[in-house]
């Protein structure tokens, strides 16, 4: 049955390539940067070996908890898990809980990342060679990091899909909201506390590290090196916590896996009386009105939107936390940027969430401007506020209360720049994503590649269009002039709007040109 | 008097093998119009293109004389257009989704309030108004499709399959709608499968397969002695005789 499972998944994987070449050329593509990524990792490995002890063990620790930590984040925020396998879908073959587990862990070794990862993880044992003993370990440590990796990616996708899946997007999005909010000062605080009396940046970076030896992330890494390093019963004590990680790890998927191999379709939905339009009766009854309203109903409605909108508060606390780690305050000014960048980002190939639903604007004969401007205004209207609040909170937090203008300038100029950027992208590019209604993580082979490579192009093009407001605010926060920062948000707010208003007027053109040949691609990624 | 739709010549190529290949047909103004086909006769192609979803490789789509692919706004307008195979917006609720498209062509907000309820009503709509879309069963769905073609009362309207899944009580009132609608001056063009329907519901019918049109014409023209079900077989040709597997319950 396994054998069966695997040989459908890449029947269907070379059906798929097979028709769509874009696509292949994206897996081609995904693939080859994924070796030049193994090649550098194997390098850095090689290089290491003749270093002593300690120093192998602080890069394997780093490196290894690095490389977990992406398998169970970079799926939630970016191209999600290969779903050829959904349980639901196969619900009604006679599959096992536990036949499909193996398949699906096989599936995701089976694939550029999960290669390569097995790869550079047994890459250790050659950071290992000069320690024969440890570099035996380091053979069976990688492969239990490995199968950690793999299984951590499909808890957490399982488990956010399906609290994302629910209509309780906005709740779930609240509860994240509370937790950072909640967590991460006491974290901070606490970080602060012991580090501080150790003084200086060197000590407060290896106390981090030394613990991340003893983390769910970092202590199958570290088995090797403390056999090294003779200590054995650390050694031991790291195993256990490993293999716990991964015991429980298997647990929560199983439980995950049952659950929505019993909860076929949705809950009972609740019958609401009409007459609430919500934001469509608000809103001009204009297209642009229309197209306005609907946007933002989605962006709180839809979980594949949704799930950017939770990172707009996590994000900035994370890179607070780094910054009361490192204490630059380079981190810290990054964040606006950042945060005024996620939003428009994410929607760089917008069209392709709306899928074949945009049938009914090419229907009704809606003109490209009136779409794009509709689809700015509630981009702005979500990111607009929530870039002035984090960056007014930023710089209370870091105490630069007086840089506060170039800050600002900063963000809102990157943040009107990318949307003006997106109204173009997104007039012309799609990319294949889950359909709504389905798992928001469910992902489709090659569109990690072609998401990647097309936030690059985006955020390159922002980068460079933004250029002059970025370069007068940096000097303005080196040199610390007022007049220097009250310029860059005067620059920002005059070329973002300008950069703004033109991207919606030539997104329009190329949507007025190119709307149901889009369509048609949209379908065609229906299918 | 213009027609309501003609089509000339329309092509369209999915790689190599031509979906819809130099089809013409002339809708006349007031008329009923049937579309029938087997699967994969280039029906739902052939809909796009007339309607400005779908870009023809070649040919020419007439709407009441106006240029679908030269002035594609002011076509537009006069179409009232269920597609098949595209999705809705789904995470609207029904009413929310019938205003978004009374918007999308520019309705007051007046105007829209009274359509809207009417809308749901001659739909048997009113219950499921508040609730989202994608909740919506496979014959909701198609009526919440439908109620938002007709609400910007255009001048034809362009169905197809509009009763797929959907129940005889409701497939009843969307026939009266549909006749009214017809009586008043409007042009309906529907897709289906079914003969029957058709041949009591259409005043005339074409024909189509492998991307062509067979015949065409009033639906007595068509059917001539008998009915429409043995002439659409007798033209369109792939009837089996009877079979069945034998694994499947002879036990």
């Amino acid at each position: 049955m396994v054998a069966a499972l695997l040989r459908l998944r890449f029947r269907v994987l070379a059906n798929t390539l097979s028709r769509n070449t874009l696509q292949l050329v994206a897996v081609i593509v995904g693939g080859i940067s994924t070796l030049f990524v193994l090649l550098f990792i194997l390098i850095i490995m090689v290089r290491v070996s003749s270093e002593p002890a300690e120093a192998i063990q602080v890069t394997v620790v780093v490196g290894g908890s690095v490389v977990v930590l992406g398998w169970l984040v970079v799926p939630l925020m970016f191209d999600g898990v290969d779903r050829t396998l959904d349980p639901v879908k196969l619900a009604r073959f006679p599959v096992r809980t536990h036949q499909l587990m193996i398949a699906t862990f096989l599936v995701g070794v089976l694939w550029f990342s999960g290669l390569a990862t097995a790869l550079a993880a047994l890459g250790t044992a050659i950071a290992w060679s000069a320690h024969p003993a440890s570099a035996l370990f380091a053979v069976v440590t990688a492969l239990l990091g490995v199968a950690t990796c793999i299984v951590g990616s499909r808890v957490t996708t399982t488990w956010a899909g399906m609290l994302l899946g629910g209509r309780g997007a906005v709740r779930v999005g609240v509860a994240a909201l509370i937790v950072v909010v909640l967590v991460v000062p006491v974290a901070a605080g606490m970080l602060r506390d012991t580090s501080s009396g150790a003084g200086g940046l060197i000590s407060r970076i290896s106390a981090v590290i030394e613990a991340l030896g003893w983390t769910p992330l970092g202590a199958v890494w570290s088995i090797p090196g403390r056999v090294a390093l003779n200590d054995f019963g650390g050694a031991a004590g790291a195993l256990a916590i490993a293999l716990a990680t991964l015991a429980v790890l298997i647990a929560l998927w199983r439980i995950a896996l049952g659950m929505s191999l019993r909860s076929r379709g949705g809950a009972p939905a609740r019958a609401p009386r009409g007459g609430r339009l919500g934001l469509l009766g608000v809103l001009p009854s204009t297209p642009v009105g229309a197209i306005t309203a609907r946007a933002l109903i989605y962006w709180f409605r839809d979980a594949r939107l949704t799930r950017q909108l939770i990172l707009i508060p996590v994000l900035p606390a994370l890179m607070l936390m780094w910054w009361l780690l490192f204490d630059v305050d380079a981190i810290a000014l990054l964040i606006g940027p950042v945060v005024a960048t996620l939003l428009p980002l994410s929607a760089f190939a917008g069209l392709s969430y709306d899928g074949t639903a945009f049938a009914a604007e090419i229907a009704a004969g809606v003109r490209g401007l009136h779409d794009r401007l509709g689809r700015a205004i509630a981009l702005l209207v979500i990111a607009l506020p929530a870039t002035v609040i984090v960056q007014v909170a930023v710089a209370v937090i870091i105490g630069r209360v007086h840089d506060l203008p170039a800050m600002l300038g900063l963000a809102l100029g990157t943040l009107l720049v990318s949307v003006g950027v997106v109204s173009v992208s997104s007039a012309r590019i799609v990319v294949p994503v889950a359909r709504s209604g389905r798992s928001p993580f469910a992902a489709q082979p090659g569109s990690a590649a072609v998401s990647i490579i097309g936030s690059y192009v985006v955020t390159g093009a922002t980068g460079l269009i933004a250029l002059p407001v970025t370069a007068v605010a940096i000097f303005a926060l080196v040199s610390g002039i007022p007049l220097l920062g009250w310029i860059a948000l005067a620059v920002a707010l005059v070329l973002g709007s300008a950069v703004c208003l033109a991207g919606a007027v030539i997104g329009g053109r190329v949507l007025d040109a190119f709307g149901p040949a889009v369509l048609a691609r949209l379908r065609l990624i229906r299918d | 008097m213009v027609n309501a739709v003609e089509l000339r010549g329309l092509t369209k190529r999915f790689g190599g093998t031509p979906a819809v290949d130099d089809l013409s047909l002339v809708v006349p103004q007031g008329s009923f119009y049937g579309l029938v086909g087997p699967n994969g006769a280039g029906k739902t192609t052939t809909l796009s293109m007339a309607t400005g979803l779908l870009r023809p490789d070649a040919g020419v789509a007439l709407i009441d004389g106006v240029d679908v692919w030269r002035h594609p706004l002011e076509a537009k307008r006069l179409i009232g257009n269920l597609a098949d195979g595209v999705d809705l917006y789904d995470r609207l609720t029904g009413e929310q989704l019938i205003t978004f498209s009374g918007q999308l062509f520019g309705l007051d907000r007046a105007t829209l309030k009274e359509r809207v309820a009417d809308l749901l009503r001659l739909l048997d709509l009113e219950a499921a108004a508040g609730r989202m879309v994608a909740d919506f069963s496979a014959g909701m769905t198609k009526k919440i499709a439908l109620a938002a073609a007709l609400v910007h009362s255009p001048r034809v309207l362009v169905l197809d399959e509009p009763f797929e899944s959907v129940d005889p009580v409701s497939a009843a009132n969307i026939r009266d709608i549909l006749d009214g609608f017809v009586k008043s001056g409007g042009t309906v063009i529907v897709s289906s499968h079914s003969m029957d329907l058709v041949q009591r519901m259409c005043d005339h019918v074409a024909i189509v397969a492998a991307g062509k049109v067979l015949q065409a014409g009033t639906v007595d023209e068509v059917r001539g002695d008998g009915d429409l079900e043995t002439r659409f077989l007798n033209l369109v040709g792939g009837r089996r005789n009877g079979e069945s597997p034998a694994w499947l319950l002879r036990s």
